[in-house]
């Protein structure tokens, strides 16, 4: 079983801390995986993705094919890549910044939307944890990790100077998971 | 010899979630690096960042050149001094070192220089590529000579490679390349961080240290007089030979009962076995067969697989390099398909599949 | 009776004639180089990088570790061999072509850098080896093969100064501008030679030493009347003197520099190596 995972967002929204972050729990969970970040000519602005792989067997392709999950943190990266997603698969989206009527998949692809930015803001007073708020609604939509190695992982990986994060950090996931858990599921 | 005896030893220890570039560069560390020159080029800058922190602790030097050449030529340098030595480029800075791989390769000096490809030709972009194939493998600047050619396909390999690289490179006195390409370079993948085997020590006898009680050495590629270039030329011919007979490495999968074997190299490898893995689900008969080593080119084992397939299908990341080396290795009598994209475009998994089930019929 | 022997071949140069032109300079310019890595007792540690050009057969008249470098390259190279190992004392010995021209990037960031090499600097205002073609320390107006009515500052730019640009470098402890036409040049320009050893010794940064010298052959022109071209047209565009001595005014290697016998005048004119036996 392989599941791959695309993040995508603008630069700044923490896409690429998010993806290692998915690959390090993957490895701890004992998958096998691959990440692949973008990279580019630019440190800032524009749209920032990566790709995770996560498989029970020895991972062919590293290259993103046709994602079985989008965590998507704004409008531009939801236009841009909802049409790539498998059928069948799944979008996490994060309902402050995409519109959930721009959603063309309807019928093949299942919704999740998740206030990722407000969610954030509520728990922390800033918006830089959007994207652990969006790995919160992840963890509930897709049982792949749990939410146990993901929070060994950050714990153990969080650069030391950022400890103060920590615990914030980790009630975003919660609160992600239980905006996901409590809603109505949409189709 | 095949891969299998040399990559996938049993690893005790932990893994690390590592980028290529790390790897390769942690790689290099263990097998003892004494020094880095390079210049900034994406993307492989990693590569010179982890180092620029990395070598001070171990007592390494590290140096910022000013250009491709400077680096190039200051890997020279040091590796005349005995030193184990190191750089790293992409592209256009490969291109510009190879006036300096000619020289290494003439004055038989060994060091490791890794390309972490980007898509020509021209500045071109920061996209994967393996365009480089044949700058690679031919030598790529002027005269007749060949550096040993690597070409890892994940983190893992990244490390182990760049690691042998320096054994292979003190070995054969010879400039040992390490082929990868932007996906591998950037992607990370949990990986061993400890060589499988410990370094060889090769002692140098030809290494510029002072004519210290001892007659004074010298270091040249120019050869004026008589037949003495034409004899260097034999020599490093027989050094090839030897090479070619003794480093091969490759790696094999669903080859025994194969109609169609697909060859691969690096990261159109890793594509190719997921659309190798899709086909042998939909029940054909189709296996993959790896080179590891670029130069040499594995032919002995093609060629043992030429013998015994119906076609070969060629996938790369380019339009046709390896290509005329697989046709050439396996004769007139196998077909061999193609299927590749230039720089700036990767092949897709369904599009080798796809070309499988064309091929396989 | 005793007999005192007062000239003799350095240590560091091997017994054999040079296949440099009559005159052209390259033989004194060897043999002080030799001078310094004996009376400094560096022989054992030293190596020496040989440019793309007439002197690229270094390795033939020095009895010390050599190496070649690709054309402009060898600050670089020595830049990677004293990196690697700080212990040896690296020397280049480079061309105006090699070194001011193809290799200028390099020549410049090794200064920048303050590496700790000498670099040895012939300039004979043309591209010596390969026939006379125009060098970038070529005068205004002076004929060469690829300049057949005279550099045009206007179309090929002036000729550039080294020493000068050198002294602007912080990372350059030494950069002296000398000639050979007379024994009282070439007993300065040992001076400046060893000067720029001293550098090295005491890791003070680059030392850097112009060596103004006639291409006899490509000047077409016999060896006196070059000497005299020199003295005239080189040394009006090139003056010479002490452009930069950072070095503590007593260097840890300081020893008094033996006076060069006075015969070693002779060798400009015989442009081979003199030894007296």
């Amino acid at each position: 079983m392989q599941t791959e995972v695309l993040l995508a967002g603008f630069g700044g929204q923490g896409v690429l801390f998010m993806g290692d972050l998915v690959a390090r729990s993957a490895m701890a969970q004992g998958l096998h995986v691959t990440y692949m970040p973008t990279y580019g000519v630019a440190m800032r602005g524009g749209t920032a993705n990566c790709v995770v792989i996560m498989s029970d067997e020895p991972i062919g392709s590293p290259v993103m094919d046709t994602p079985d999950i989008a965590v998507i943190l704004n409008q531009q990266s939801f236009d841009k890549f909802q049409p790539l997603v498998k059928k069948g698969g799944m979008i996490v989206a994060n309902s402050a910044m995409v519109d959930a009527d721009s959603f063309t998949r309807e019928g093949d692809v299942r919704l999740v939307m998740a206030p990722a930015t407000d969610i954030s803001r509520e728990v922390t007073g800033r918006e830089q944890s959007t994207n652990m708020a969006a790995l919160g609604a992840m963890l509930a939509a897709d049982t792949t990790l749990s939410l146990e190695i993901v929070e060994e992982t950050l714990r153990a990986n969080l650069d030391p100077s950022k400890h103060a994060l920590l615990e914030p950090n980790l009630k975003t996931i919660r609160a992600g998971m239980a905006a996901v858990t409590s809603a109505a599921p949409t189709s | 010899m095949n891969a299998t005896a040399v990559m996938t030893q049993e690893r005790t220890g932990k893994r690390a979630l590592v980028q290529g570039n790390i790897a390769l560069a942690e790689g290099a560390v263990q097998a003892g690096l004494d020094c880095y020159f390079g210049y900034p080029i994406t993307p492989q800058n990693q590569v010179p960042e982890y180092l620029s922190a990395r070598l001070p602790e171990t007592g390494g030097v590290f140096v910022q050149a000013e250009s491709e050449l400077a680096s190039i030529n200051m890997v020279l340098g040091a590796a005349a001094t005995g030193a184990r030595v190191m750089t790293s480029s992409s592209g256009p800075g490969i291109s510009l070192m190879q006036e300096g791989i000619s020289f290494l390769a003439g004055d038989q000096l060994p060091c490791v220089i890794a390309n972490i490809m980007r898509s020509g030709p021209g500045l071109g972009g920061i996209k994967p590529t393996q365009g480089d194939y044949l700058q690679a493998t031919r030598g790529g600047g002027h005269g007749d000579y060949h550096t040993i050619v690597l070409a890892p396909a994940s983190a893992q390999e990244m490390f182990d490679l760049t690691h042998k690289a320096f054994d292979l490179a003190d070995t054969y006195r010879n400039p040992v390349l390490i082929l990868a390409d932007a996906i591998l370079g950037q992607m990370k993948e949990p990986a061993y961080l400890e060589p499988a085997y410990p370094r060889l020590e090769i002692k140098k006898d030809w290494a510029l240290t002072g004519a210290d009680n001892r007659p004074a050495r010298n270091i040249r590629s120019m050869y004026l007089e008589g037949d003495d270039q034409e004899q260097l030329n034999y020599t490093l011919r027989d050094k090839y030979d030897k090479i070619k007979k003794e480093i091969p490495m490759w790696e094999s999968a669903d080859t025994d009962d194969a109609d169609l074997v697909v060859v691969a190299f690096g990261t159109a490898a890793r594509i190719a076995s997921s659309a190798v893995r899709m086909a042998r689900i939909e029940g054909l008969r189709v296996g993959l067969f790896r080179p590891i080593t670029l130069f040499p080119l594995p032919e002995d084992a093609l060629r043992e697989l030429a013998s015994r397939v119906k076609r070969l299908l060629v996938v790369e990341m380019n339009l046709g390099q390896m290509l005329h080396d697989v046709r050439a290795v396996a004769g007139a009598d196998v077909d061999v398909a193609f299927h590749g994209r230039p720089g700036g475009g990767v092949p897709t998994v369904r599009e080798v599949l796809d070309k499988i089930k064309e091929n396989i019929a | 009776m005793t007999v005192k022997k007062v000239f003799g071949r350095p240590e560091s140069l091997c017994d054999v004639p040079t296949l440099y032109c009559g005159g052209c300079g390259h033989g004194v310019a060897h043999r002080l180089t030799a001078e310094a890595i004996d009376h400094f007792g560096v022989r054992s540690r030293a190596v020496g990088i040989a440019p793309a050009g007439c002197s690229v057969l270094l390795y033939k008249y020095f009895d010390v570790d050599t190496i070649e470098s690709a054309h402009g390259r060898a600050l670089a190279v020595g830049t990677g061999m004293k990196r690697a190992n700080p212990d040896l004392f690296v020397f280049s010995y480079q061309g105006d072509g090699d070194l001011a021209s193809i290799g200028m990037c390099e020549t410049i960031h090794t200064a920048n850098r303050g590496e700790s090499i000498t670099a040895i600097f012939i300039n004979n205002a043309v591209y010596g080896m390969t026939g006379g073609q125009m060098a970038p320390t070529t005068l205004p107006g002076q004929r060469t093969t690829t300049t057949p009515a005279g550099r045009c500052v206007e179309r090929e730019g002036a000729p550039i100064k080294m020493a000068e640009m050198m002294a602007t470098f912080d990372g350059v402890a030494y950069s002296e501008r000398v000639a050979l036409y007379d024994p009282r040049q070439i007993r300065r320009a040992r001076k400046a030679v060893f000067r720029a050893f001293e550098a090295q010794l005491n890791n003070c940064g680059l030392g850097f030493v112009e060596i103004l010298a006639p291409c006899v052959t490509n000047l077409k022109m016999t060896p006196d009347k070059a000497q005299q071209w020199v003295v005239e047209e080189l040394c009006a565009t090139f003056p010479l003197g002490v452009y930069k001595d950072a070095l503590p005014k007593e260097t840890n290697e300081s020893k008094p520099v033996p006076a060069a016998p006075e015969r070693a005048g002779a060798t400009a004119e015989c442009g081979s190596v003199a030894h007296a036996d």
